[in-house]
């Protein structure tokens, strides 16, 4: 069976990883991390630890990355499963400031059927 | 009578700070310095480490402080210009190059710092060393980003959830 470091040694570079960190980083460090990624690191990096699914759950971080981005990007929608198996999807608009936040959440997709949840 | 001076004497020459690292290496520096540190900026604005008193840094050795001081003496002059909107191209550069310099170093040394730069507070620091930390994990898989900021290796449960997640988002892979 094709394990993970296999598929992970055929698309990418290996290199030698030094840690940087003798412990985990302080949360707040973390998130400031985050949000000087690109998407694809955002979402290896959703994929390293509950930490960074927690993140994505939190509703200021998409609204802190759009601070961080609305100064030089085009409008966006944010797309992100907010559960550990990955079968729903949350989106957070990004247009018109941070106000604007998580839209709505796509939940137990089924044939034709899907529940949206919308917050408040 | 007071001579006038007095007055412009304590405002002419700039007011210094002791900080005082864990290892009991004491420091002066400007007070517009290390105000670059919100943790500090109270106590300094309320009159505390001049004198003999000094500020006690517990959780920062003096090796870190040195660095992170001349960090801050580097930014103070921005700082106190409110981000020096009348900064020249060429000042602006050279805060760059001196940035890009700074985090030009070992990884231990870059943990001390993001440590430091977190416990003290200071806002431009805590953004260099993330950036750093950002473009360090850029490009690596989750397998070396975790290793990269010291997770320990995945349990069998987390590994599936790996497995799965680069199986759903592929292209993020590529």
């Amino acid at each position: 069976m094709s394990n993970f470091h296999d598929m992970a040694a055929s698309n990418m570079r290996m290199t030698v990883v030094v840690p940087l960190t003798p412990g985990v980083l302080p949360e707040e460090m973390m998130v400031e991390v985050f949000l000087r990624l690109p998407i694809k690191s955002i979402l290896r990096f959703r994929a390293v630890c509950r930490f960074g699914l927690r993140c994505f759950l939190q509703r200021n971080f998409a609204a802190e990355a759009v601070l961080m981005d609305s100064a030089s990007s085009p409008p966006k929608l944010f797309f992100t499963s907010p559960t550990t198996s990955f079968d729903a999807s949350s989106v957070f608009g990004t247009s018109s400031g941070p106000g604007d936040g998580l839209l709505f959440t796509l939940n137990d997709i089924c044939g034709d059927f899907v529940s949206c949840l919308r917050p408040d | 009578m007071a001579a006038p001076e007095s007055g412009d004497g304590n405002n002419g020459a700039a007011r210094m700070v002791t900080l005082i690292s864990s290892d009991n290496t004491r420091f002066e520096v400007e007070a517009a310095a290390a105000s670059l540190s919100q943790t500090l900026q109270l106590t300094i604005l309320d009159g505390g480490g001049g004198g003999g008193d000094g500020i006690p840094l517990p959780n920062v050795d003096s090796a870190t402080l040195s660095k992170v001081l001349e960090y801050c003496i580097k930014h103070a002059p921005a700082a106190a210009n409110g981000g020096a909107p009348n900064a020249t191209a060429v000042d602006r550069a050279e805060l760059e190059r001196f940035d890009n310099e700074f985090v030009n170093i070992d990884q231990s040394v870059l943990y001390s710092l993001i440590m430091a730069a977190h416990n003290l507070e200071i806002e431009g620091l805590q953004s260099l060393v993330a950036k750093k930390v950002a473009d360090m994990i850029k490009g690596k898989s989750p397998m070396e980003i975790r290793r990269t900021l010291g997770f320990p290796d995945p349990t069998p449960e987390e590994q599936a959830e790996m497995n799965a997640h680069m199986l759903e988002y592929g292209w993020a892979y590529e």
